[in-house]
C-alpha cells in the first residue's frame, strides 16, 4: 500500500495534517468573508451529492406525511364541515359586500396607477428540501436554483406573507434566510397610515412566534391587528408585501418612538412550499455592477 | 477503504436526517447535534487522524449549506479540532467506559453552542446569556447527550468491527508510527 509506505517514510503524525487543514480553514474563512464566491467550488461539489438525496427523501417524506394526514383528517373534516357550514352563510353576505368594494377598489387603483402591487410580481414556486440544523438560525434550502432563474436577494413569500430573502444560489438549490432570524432587519410601514418602522427578528421572541417592531413615531395611531407591510425605502425587499400584524405596542422611554411586537403572517414552523418573487428590488446603487 | 465508506455514509446520513427531518426530530425547536455525536464517537474509537478528517468534512458539509453569511470554514475548523481532541482522548484512554465519550460529547456541544453565542450574539450586544443558556444551550446539550447515549453502542461496535476487519490493522500501525516519531523528535 503506497499510502502506508509514505507514512512510514515521513513519520506521519496527525499534527502534520491538523496544521495545513487549519490553515485551509482559516484561509477559506477569510476569503469567503471577503467574497462568498470563493466558497462556491465546495458548495457545488457538496450540493451535487447532497441535494438529489434531499429531494428524494423529501418526496418520500411528503408521501408518508400525506397518507398520515389523510387518515387524521377524515375525522376532523366532519367537525370542520359543521363549523364551516355555519360560517358559510355569514361569509356569503360579507362576500357580496366585498365584491362591490372590490370593484370600487379596482377603479381606484387604476385611477392611482397602483396596480403593480405584489399580486402582479412574477413568482416561482419551490419546495423546501432542508432546514438549518443549528438551533440558532433559521435558514432553508429550496429545490430551485440558478438554472430555474433564481438570483440572490430575491424575496420569498408563503401564505401571502414575507418569508425571507435568497442569500445564496447554487445551480440546483438556493438558500433562504428567514426574517425571523436574529438580527435580520426589514424596513417596513404600517398599512393604515404609511408610518415607517423597522421589523427585526429576535431569537428570544422566537418561541412566542413574534417579531420586534420599532421606530414608529409616537404620534402614529396604531392598534393591535394593524397590518405591517414592507416599505418602499427597503433596500432588498420589494414594497407592499405583508409581514404580519401588530400584537402590542408601547411608547419608548424617550417618548419619541413606539416599539413592540408583531405576529408574522407566515407559519414558519410548518413551511413546505414557498414562492420566490423573481422581480428584484431596484435600488439606486446599481452602478456597482460592472 | 471500508472505513472511509462507512464514515462518509455516517456523516451524510446524519446530515440528511438533521436537515430533512428537522421538523420530526425537534423538541420545542431544539434539535440534537447529530454531527457532533458522530464526530466524537468516530474520533474516540479511531484516533486523531480519523477524528480530524471526519470532523473537517462534517464541518465543511455544514458550512456549504448553512454557513453563517455564506462563510465557509468556521464549522470545519471547529469540528476538526473537536475530532482531534477526541482522538487524543482515544490514544491514552481506550475502553468500553461510556463516561469519557459522553463527557466529550457534552463538552463539545456546549463549547460549540457557546462559541455560537459569543460570535453571533454577544458581539451584537445581546447580553442576556441566561436566556440563551436555558433556552438553547442546555436543552441542546441534554438532547444531544440522550441521542449520543443511544448511538454510542452501535457506532462503537461498527468501529470495532471495522478495525478488526482491516487486515493490516490500520490502527496498530498508526500507533507504532506515533511512538517512533515521538522518540526520534525528542
Amino acid at each position: 500500500m503506497g499510502f502506508l509506505d509514505f507514512r512510514n517514510k515521513f513519520q506521519f503524525k496527525p499534527k502534520h495534517l491538523l496544521a495545513p487543514l487549519s490553515a485551509v480553514c482559516i484561509a477559506l474563512i477569510v476569503l469567503t468573508a471577503i467574497n462568498a464566491k470563493f466558497g462556491s467550488p465546495f458548495k457545488t461539489v457538496a450540493s451535487a451529492v447532497i441535494v438529489p438525496m434531499q429531494k428524494g427523501i423529501n418526496q418520500v417524506g411528503l408521501y408518508f406525511y400525506d397518507k398520515a394526514e389523510l387518515l387524521q383528517s377524515i375525522s376532523t373534516l366532519q367537525n370542520k364541515y359543521d363549523e364551516l357550514s355555519e360560517d358559510y352563510d355569514e361569509l356569503r353576505l360579507e362576500n357580496t359586500m366585498l365584491i362591490q368594494q372590490q370593484a370600487e377598489l379596482e377603479r381606484l387603483r387604476e385611477l392611482y396607477d397602483l396596480d403593480n402591487v405584489y399580486s402582479d410580481y412574477e413568482k416561482i414556486a419551490a419546495h423546501i428540501i432542508a432546514k438549518d440544523s443549528s438551533n440558532w438560525f433559521t435558514t432553508f434550502t429550496i429545490d430551485k436554483g440558478s438554472k430555474d432563474g433564481i438570483e440572490e436577494n430575491m424575496n420569498v413569500i408563503a401564505d401571502g406573507g414575507l418569508v425571507g430573502l435568497v442569500t445564496y444560489v447554487g445551480k440546483n438549490y438556493a438558500t433562504v434566510t428567514a426574517i425571523i432570524n436574529d438580527g435580520v432587519n426589514v424596513s417596513a410601514k404600517l398599512e393604515k397610515n404609511s408610518d415607517l418602522c423597522i421589523v427585526e427578528g429576535d431569537l428570544t421572541l422566537y418561541e412566542d412566534g413574534l417579531l420586534a417592531i420599532s421606530n414608529i413615531s409616537s404620534s402614529a395611531e396604531v392598534e393591535a391587528g394593524d397590518m405591517v407591510l414592507t416599505s418602499y425605502i427597503s433596500e432588498k425587499f420589494v414594497p407592499g408585501i405583508l409581514i404580519g400584524y401588530v400584537t402590542s405596542l408601547k411608547t419608548d422611554s424617550d417618548g419619541l418612538t413606539q416599539s413592540g411586537y408583531i405576529t408574522p403572517a407566515v407559519d414558519f414552523e410548518h413551511l413546505e412550499e414557498v414562492l420566490v418573487i423573481t422581480t428584484l428590488k431596484e435600488t439606486g446603487d446599481l452602478e456597482e455592477e460592472e | 477503504m471500508k472505513k472511509v465508506v462507512f464514515a462518509t455514509l455516517l456523516v451524510v446520513l446524519s446530515f440528511i436526517i438533521l436537515v430533512s427531518f428537522n421538523d420530526y426530530i425537534d423538541i420545542g425547536g431544539i434539535t440534537p447535534d447529530l454531527l457532533i455525536i458522530v464526530v466524537v464517537l468516530w474520533a474516540f474509537s479511531n484516533g486523531t487522524t480519523d477524528g480530524l478528517v471526519i470532523g473537517f468534512f462534517a464541518g465543511l458539509l455544514l458550512d456549504c449549506f448553512f454557513g453563517y453569511k455564506n462563510i465557509v470554514g468556521l464549522n470545519a475548523l471547529g469540528y476538526m479540532f473537536l475530532g482531534y481532541i477526541c482522538g487524543v482522548a482515544h490514544d491514552f484512554y481506550y475502553s468500553n467506559d461510556i463516561k469519557l465519550p459522553l463527557f466529550l460529547m457534552g463538552a463539545g456541544d456546549f463549547l460549540y453552542n457557546f462559541a455560537y453565542y459569543i460570535l453571533f450574539f454577544l458581539l451584537k450586544n445581546k447580553l442576556d446569556f441566561s436566556y440563551y443558556n436555558t433556552h438553547i444551550i442546555i436543552p441542546s446539550l441534554i438532547y444531544t447527550l440522550v441521542v449520543g447515549l443511544v448511538l454510542y453502542k452501535p457506532v462503537f461496535m461498527l468501529c470495532k468491527w471495522l478495525n478488526i476487519n482491516a487486515e493490516d490493522g490500520d490502527s496498530k500501525i498508526e500507533e507504532t508510527v506515533d511512538e517512533k516519531g515521538e522518540t526520534e523528535s525528542v
